[in-house]
């Protein structure tokens, strides 16, 4: 069951009334609302359902298991024993073929080949796994009721593609009184319409105008239609993912439940470090507090920083798909980050706390965006979140870094290192070739979907306002004409969410 | 402070010094708060009016959905309510401006979305429509063995090349090639496109989730009659069929079932009109069989579909058969992995156990090139 649906729409017409009249039912909602989100999954299979329900036992049996040990050994072993079983789950579904391919190819080592089906999401509710067992065991949380878990584990707006919700987060809100006079409604709609938006109307137009042919058949085109392209699929990725996630976000807040933001318009990043804090936020802090931090982070030394950073980010890119590509593609900004730092570390670039009175620091805060730079805002006397680059050299990182995510999209975004190469090849020549694929409509689409990435997250705040005050029926009318017009743009059927294989 | 609105204040950059104490914060966060929350069953009743709303106002899209559905019960179903909302949208006229906008996007005009029927296609030709003599098959009892006249463990032909060349094919006069079909056709016609080291001129349609059986979502004759009528293809490769394990209405709308006799004569007769459309000299038509699929059910029904196509194609001596089907498995089954035609163990399939992959679709590309050697001329 997709968002952007009428089959979910009826579905949700009867979750979110029913939900609330549950309210204070607490039991019976939960129970209502494992129920829905199992409905919600078995959709697409109904097979996978036993694995999700597995899943969620085999967590929460090593949750209490870790938190009953007295001792240090055996909560280690039941932490190892879990973490390993999820992995062993995504391993065999996710990698089977992956590795077995490898394995023949490279050693000549054969296995049976099992032809194993992917299940959807597979890859969101195992990091959900994980992390809870692991914060079980650092503490940071006491292990859930199993039925509190399960819900948490499936709970349907971010079951399939994110955004990956720690167990520290969505636990205490399950907890909780949801308020009903305090539903973000204003936000939602304003994240559901513009997520529709971006997924049916842009994502989609992307795809068939340019960016299917561009990287199809690249060797046919001349080098702006291939330049455009590989823009086109930036803006499609961004579009089809950020979509999802603004929508599943939107759908939790009228459930009354906040979900971390995921995306923070990536492609406004000065630096490869500050996109990755902006693009597919709740993985890239996944990847950091159970990976980069337990590898030793950057407190073992300069040459221990950059290997942890490779292999962090090389492990990110295998998260996304059982492919050499992905690989290549997460090593690729693995050495980007590396690189940076390294930079700065031959600069004599300290990481020390910058006076948040500086007036040119003040300055340079206008020009930078995204959500740790509007906490400072609100609380100057913590410590400024960026590094204050001059002006000019804001700009040049701009270009620089979205330049260089662009490149790792086509990485990404290619079946073989080969064919990568052909796309990137086109751009070395045909630069007098009229444009095929180029008009108007895909210039002016690329164009102010970057634009739309510097637009301030005040104004989305001020709409999520304005909707709060207007009168509900007033919000009804209007939001249906939108859903109107961009089911009325969009293409014939909903092809399916690019992250939705990952 | 400068702004008695508190979303201002708590988001405006303030001047050095002017910091807010924990008391300030709260009332600014409290009075932020209420102004951006609603009450939940005002949230829940506008949810509810806007999505009926919006269900009134996309009902034309609501029938579309549901006539795209496969034929059967839940069809029914689902076209009946669709039908009685798009009643209701069109007596309140709340259906307009989704018309509106399509209209002025000029969405859905093409005849192979305009015509619904494909003898209409074949009367508007004038094409004589005969009802194929066929051999029912009986579904899931293929023993493999049945395929098309074999040449090769790999790629099959019905028919002989003529005796000479249909033309002789120059860089200047490249041969005209028109590849078409479903989803599978993707690959194939950007390999046709970008692998040859022939002179061609390749233009490629693919259209998602189409087949022969529904004509009223996607009329593949029709939009076949545009294309020889705009770009009169010299060769023409068509890669359908994956998509017609459902069941059809025949042209007065009664239900055929997929695999029943009636079905099996009306998909022949489907795929004769197409073939016999594209009949003209000069021209010859390359029909792609389909591989055996890792659905048991689908890989029953394209057993079927590629037998039928067999027995159409017996009789055309314009159409060559390129039989895929053995080098995907064959009669040993739907396989993820099989060995190429360079002794090399590839992954052929996609996830879906449906598609092909890039790399087999340059294996039927190359099969491909070899039948257009065969009947023109490159040798300049």
């Amino acid at each position: 069951m997709l968002f952007p649906t009428f089959t979910f729409a009826a579905f949700f017409a009867v979750v979110l009334p029913v939900s609330w009249m549950l309210r204070e039912r607490v039991t019976a909602w939960k129970l209502f609302v494992l129920g829905a989100s199992y409905y919600f999954y078995g959709y697409w299979d109904v097979r996978f359902l036993v694995l999700l329900a597995g899943m969620t036992l085999g967590n929460e049996i090593a949750a209490i298991a870790i938190h009953r040990s007295a001792n240090g050994a055996s909560r280690k072993a039941a932490l190892t024993a879990a973490v390993g079983l999820d992995l062993a789950v995504l391993g065999f579904f996710k990698y089977y073929d992956f590795f077995t391919d490898s394995l023949d190819r490279n050693l000549g080592v054969s296995s049976p080949a099992l032809d194993v089906v992917l299940p959807i999401g597979i890859s969101f509710f195992t990091f959900q796994g994980i992390s809870y067992v692991v914060d079980v065991y650092r503490k940071d949380t006491p292990p859930a009721p199993l039925l509190d878990f399960a819900v948490y584990l499936s709970f349907f707006p971010q079951l399939v593609a994110g955004p990956i919700v720690r167990a520290t987060e969505f636990l205490p809100e399950l907890r909780s009184d949801r308020v009903p006079d305090q539903v973000e409604a204003g936000r939602a709609v304003v994240l559901i319409g513009r997520g529709l938006f971006k997924k049916v109307v842009i994502a989609d137009f992307l795809g068939r105008a340019i960016v299917d042919d561009a990287f199809g058949t690249p060797g046919e085109y001349g080098a702006v239609d291939v330049l455009f392209g590989i823009y086109g699929y930036a803006i499609q990725l961004y579009a089809d993912f950020s979509g999802y996630t603004d929508m599943a976000i939107g759908i939790a807040l009228l459930l009354g439940f906040r979900f971390p933001q995921n995306f923070d318009r990536p492609y406004a990043a000065v630096s490869i470090q500050d996109f990755w804090r902006r693009w597919h936020m709740t993985l890239s802090r996944w990847l950091r507090d159970y990976l980069y931090f337990p590898l030793g982070g950057n407190r073992k030394g300069r040459l221990m920083t950059y290997r942890n950073l490779l292999i962090t980010m090389g492990l990110g890119g295998l998260w996304h798909g059982a492919a050499g590509t992905f690989v290549v593609w997460g090593l690729y900004q693995g050495l980007g980050m590396a690189g940076e730092r390294l930079l700065s570390d031959l600069r004599g670039e300290q990481d020390t706390p910058l006076d948040s009175r500086d007036v040119r620091i003040k300055e340079i805060a206008r020009l930078h965006s995204g959500a740790a730079v509007d906490a400072w805002r609100e609380d100057p006397s913590s410590p400024v979140p960026f590094t204050p680059l001059e002006v000019k050299s804001l700009w040049l990182g701009r270009l620089v870094t979205f330049h260089f995510v662009c490149v790792g999209w086509v990485i990404f975004n290619s079946e073989s290192l080969s064919r990568a190469g052909d796309v990137l090849w086109s751009l070395l020549h045909g630069w007098n070739v009229t444009p095929e694929l180029v008009n108007p409509l895909v210039v002016l689409v690329i164009v102010a979907s970057i634009a739309a990435q510097y637009v301030p997250p005040l104004l989305a705040r001020q709409w999520s306002a304005m909707f709060s005050v207007v009168h509900p029926v007033a919000v009804s009318v209007a939001f249906a004409l939108w859903i109107m017009v961009v089911v009325a743009l969009g293409p014939e059927g909903i092809s399916e969410f690019i992250y939705f294989q990952f | 402070m400068k702004h008695s609105d508190p979303l201002k204040r708590a988001t405006e950059v303030r001047e050095v010094g002017d910091t807010w104490d924990d008391e300030q914060f709260q009332q600014a966060r409290e009075a932020d708060l209420r102004q951006r929350t609603s009450d939940a069953r005002a949230a829940v009743v506008a949810a509810l009016t806007c999505l009926l709303l919006a269900t009134l106002l996309t009902s034309g899209k609501i029938v579309e959905i549901a006539e795209r559905q496969e034929f059967g019960d839940t069809r029914d179903r689902q076209l009946a309510v669709a039908e009685r909302i798009d009643r209701i949208a069109n007596f309140l006229s709340l259906n307009r401006p989704y018309d509106l906008i399509q209209d002025i996007r000029g969405a859905g005009d093409d005849a192979a979305q305009q015509i619904d029927s494909i003898d209409d296609v074949a009367e508007d030709l004038g094409l004589e429509v005969v009802v194929p003599d066929i051999d029912p098959v009986v579904i899931g009892e293929d023993d493999g063995t049945d395929t098309i006249t074999t040449s090769s463990t790999t790629t099959t032909t019905t028919t002989v090349p003529p005796a000479g060349p249909l033309r002789v094919v120059t860089p200047e006069t490249p041969l005209r090639v028109f590849v078409g079909g479903d989803s599978q056709a993707e690959y194939l016609g950007q390999a046709v496109t970008t692998e040859s080291a022939l002179d061609l001129a390749v233009e490629v349609q693919h259209e998602i989730s189409t087949s022969l059986a529904r004509p009223d979502y996607f009329n593949w004759p029709a939009r076949l009659a545009e294309v020889v009528a705009a770009q009169d293809p010299e060769a023409v490769v068509l890669f359908i069929g994956a998509n017609d394990h459902q069941d059809m209405a025949d042209a007065e709308g009664i239900r055929l079932v997929e695999g029943s006799e009636a079905w099996q004569v009306e998909w022949s007769r489907r795929l004769a009109i197409t073939f016999d459309l594209l009949e003209a000299e000069g021209r010859h038509v390359f029909w792609v069989t389909q591989p055996p699929m890792r659905d048991g059910a689908l890989d029953d029904g394209i057993d079927m579909i590629n037998e039928l196509a067999a027995a159409v194609i017996a009789d055309r001596d314009f159409v060559t058969a390129i039989d895929i089907w053995p080098l995907f498995g064959g009669a040993a089954g739907f396989s993820e992995r099989v060995v190429g035609p360079s002794g090399e163990d590839t992954r052929a399939r996609i996830d879906d156990g449906v598609h092909l992959t890039r790399a087999a679709a340059s294996w039927v590309a190359d099969i491909v090139f070899d039948e257009l050697d065969r009947y023109w001329d490159f040798s300049t």
